[in-house]
């Protein structure tokens, strides 16, 4: 008895977790998957099944595809705009003899404690076409015209990316920094004795070393872009703006069951997201040899 | 070794049975919720306990009304009786609300405005909105009467009634006084819109336009058609409807005296809207009684500069208004109070004083015929150089066109709102913009069976 009453204790005690994610993640999850063969629309529906058709319907939904390829689009600027703006702030933080260094780490770090529904709401004054802070002081001193970064479709993607340029470059030049700050200065050194200059010692010593940690980054970078919603919410609105230009994946799948209560249909978005983002990791982690033994 | 192993079995026997509890709980807890009690038949509190009632607007002029008839409602009726009322923003509250109702009414609030342009999302699917049918109780109460049917049109589906409206919503064109009158333009001479047009195309300058792009869906209604028939076909696409946007066009191709706003997308709510209205940049904007509460909220450095004269018609004769908006007070049927909830309802919407007292905080012209003649209604407004705007309502009330609803309305809304910006900047026509959102709803309509 008292030795059963040991060996539960430590389940007891981490048992509020579990129950927790049990119920509130699990059987969501689980739940969705099932409703996702379903047609149910509307308050107090009753879900009728339909196998596939859900999953067969958004290969021909026009608005779906461009929600998937709006979010491409932010995922591909967060990868080649974001990250690599980061890690040259990375870099830069790990210079021994930067004045004010530790200013700068939390100067660049404030913006992701910032809650994303203000931030949101600030750059939407910021690139307010008549008012904004882009066009009257950047743009109009330098003699160029006031453009319309929320009005034109194909500015939207961009003034997103800007937006997420401004949130996500700190945090992740601080995973940088940690990752920097691992690798041993004497490799460096004994490469710059060997003669190699400063590129080739990022390109053949750092770069390298700093593998996991860019592994991290860019999963945590996908999935960060397959799955915002708050700030393209807020700036462009639930359609995404003018010609369903912001219209992100999340947005999606929220009009579907938040508005229009297609409740099975969105289960199926859900798992559709879940499966793009899933096929992109395991992409990643091939490409950048996670899988690979050494 | 042997202990490790001993041990690691009964992890795992205790995983199962945790997993088979955690299971049936699950389970359990995904079994559909008992069907709600009847409202009639849910037990009353006993009277000393206070009735604390939810009730969710998305508008600050709603919830100042309602705050104030809850005060006297406490005092005169109930002294137990407290309402709170949490003012939203407006598509996050009907998101929630229907979300809630689609939960069996788990954090839903007692009592819901709900905006018609949304409203029949809530008839989706099912046609029952989790709302209490007030029907009989309107009837019972007379209230039928006293209602104009064309707006209780609104949030009645298959003969049931779940709301009860706020307002009569005629539409006028609000303009600065001061600068017309200053020209010398007499208004009472405009009787359509090219008479607006040509007195005041010459206002117009580089910086400043004569009016703003007005809605279209509201334009059509004074030509009696809509985006929905009155048998829920959708009608976007009718040739009134797509000449009609051409018209709107033409305001800023051909005549060159309106645009559709600073932002491009024609919002007369966003503040860089309210920016531009105060230095001038408009002199004209069509709006419903509502507005003139929007403005005086928004823009009160303009006191006493504007004033409302009738919608121009599109031709001699014609209708010279509209309607525009509308929101019902709604009881959710899963309310423990709906009792309260009801005769709050009939203390504040159905009543003289009520429906005074709204016009006189929000500008809301009453839907309720017998406090249509009250004095109250016929005070001199400040704000509005000291016209009585009241006058001017009552006078086009009996005309306000009708306007369907459709449990599809909210999902045309948010489809055609992705398209305004390229009608405006001539990158779709009308006639395809239209056609296109029409048939994408005709389709939804087919795949769930409506047509």
């Amino acid at each position: 008895m008292g030795r059963w009453q040991r060996r539960l204790a430590p389940y007891l005690f981490i048992s509020p977790f579990f129950i927790g994610y049990a119920v509130f993640f699990l059987y969501p999850v689980a739940y969705a998957f099932y409703l996702s063969f379903f047609k149910q629309v509307g308050i107090g529906s009753q879900p009728s099944f339909v196998g596939l058709g859900n999953y067969i319907k958004l290969l021909h939904d026009a608005k779906f595809v461009k929600s998937v390829f709006n979010t491409t689009y932010y995922a591909a600027g967060s990868v080649f705009v974001i990250i690599p703006a980061a890690l040259a702030l990375g870099l830069a933080f790990n210079t021994p003899r930067l004045p004010l260094r530790e200013f700068f780490r939390l100067f660049f770090f404030t913006p992701l404690i910032t809650s994303g529904v203000v931030v949101a709401i600030i750059f939407g004054l910021v690139f307010n076409q008549p008012y904004g802070l882009i066009n009257n002081y950047i743009l109009e001193p330098l003699g160029l015209p006031k453009l319309g970064w929320l009005l034109d479709p194909k500015l939207v993607m961009p003034s997103i990316i800007l937006l997420g340029l401004w949130r996500y470059t700190g945090v992740n030049a601080l995973y940088f920094l940690a990752g920097l700050q691992n690798i041993p200065p004497e490799i460096q050194e004994a490469a710059a004795i060997d003669g190699a200059n400063r590129w080739q010692v990022f390109r053949y010593i750092t770069l390298p070393m700093l593998r996991p940690t860019l592994l991290f980054v860019i999963i945590i970078a996908i999935i960060g872009s397959y799955n915002l919603f708050a700030e393209p919410y807020l700036l462009t609105g639930a359609e995404g703006g003018p010609n369903n230009a912001g219209l992100f994946m999340t947005m999606y799948l929220y009009l579907n069951g938040f508005r229009y209560l297609k409740f099975g249909y969105t289960a199926a978005i859900g798992y559709a997201l879940t499966i793009i983002i899933l096929i992109l990791s395991l992409v990643q982690l091939r490409l950048l040899g996670a899988f690979r033994e050494d | 070794m042997g202990g490790f192993h001993v041990r690691r079995l009964s992890r795992r026997e205790f995983l199962r049975v945790a997993g088979l509890t955690a299971g049936a709980t699950l389970l359990a807890a995904c079994a559909p919720a008992p069907a709600p009690a009847k409202p009639a038949e849910a037990p009353q509190p006993a009277p000393e306990q206070p009735i604390k009632l939810e009730l969710w607007t998305f508008v600050n002029t709603h919830a100042r009304w309602f705050r104030s008839m809850a005060e006297d409602y406490k005092k005169e009726k109930n002294p137990n009786f407290e309402l709170n009322v949490t003012e939203i923003a407006y598509s996050d509250m009907h998101d929630k609300a229907q979300i809630a109702l689609q939960a069996g009414g788990v954090g839903a609030p007692d009592l819901v405005d709900i905006e018609q342009g949304r409203f029949g999302g809530f008839l989706r699917g099912t046609g029952d909105p989790g709302l209490v049918d007030l029907t009989d109780w309107l009837k019972e109460g007379g209230y039928m009467e006293k209602l104009v049917a064309s707006r209780e049109a609104l949030y009645t589906y298959q003969g049931k009634t779940y709301g009860v409206e706020h307002a009569l919503c005629p539409v006028v064109l609000y303009y600065r006084a001061d600068i017309f009158e200053e020209a010398g333009i007499d208004v009472s001479q405009i009787e359509t819109w090219d008479d607006f047009i040509s007195v005041g195309k010459d206002l117009v300058t580089d910086d400043v336009k004569l009016l703003l792009f007005p809605e279209h869906d509201v334009l059509l209604r004074s030509r009696g058609a809509d985006w929905f028939d009155a048998d829920g076909n959708v009608t976007l696409d009718s040739e009134l409807s797509i000449e009609t946007m051409e018209w709107i066009l033409a305001l800023r191709d051909k005549h060159g005296v309106a645009d559709p706003g600073p932002e491009g997308n024609g919002s007369k709510y966003s503040t860089t809207w309210y920016g531009v209205l105060k230095e001038g940049k408009y002199l004209a904007v069509m709006g419903a009684d509502w507005y003139a509460g929007f403005l005086k909220d928004n823009v009160p450095e303009l006191s006493g500069k504007w004033k409302a004269i009738p919608l121009p018609a599109f031709e001699k004769g014609g209708l010279r208004t509209s309607c525009h908006g509308g929101t019902g007070n709604c009881i959710v049927k899963y309310s423990k109070y709906v009792d309260e909830a009801w005769n709050f309802m009939q203390y504040s919407m159905l009543s003289v004083e009520g429906n005074v007292r709204r016009y006189e905080m929000t500008n809301l012209f009453p839907p309720f015929i017998p406090a249509m003649d009250n004095p109250r209604l016929r005070k001199p407004e400040e704000y509005f150089g000291g016209q009585v705007l009241g006058e001017l309502f009552a006078e086009l009330g009996p005309t306000v066109p009708p306007q369907y609803q459709s449990p599809y309305r909210a999902e045309l809304n948010s489809n055609i709102s992705a398209l305004w910006v390229d009608i405006f900047q001539g990158n779709i026509k009308p006639a395809d913009a239209f056609k296109q959102v029409a048939d994408e709803i005709r389709k939804v309509m087919a795949e769930e069976g409506a047509v």
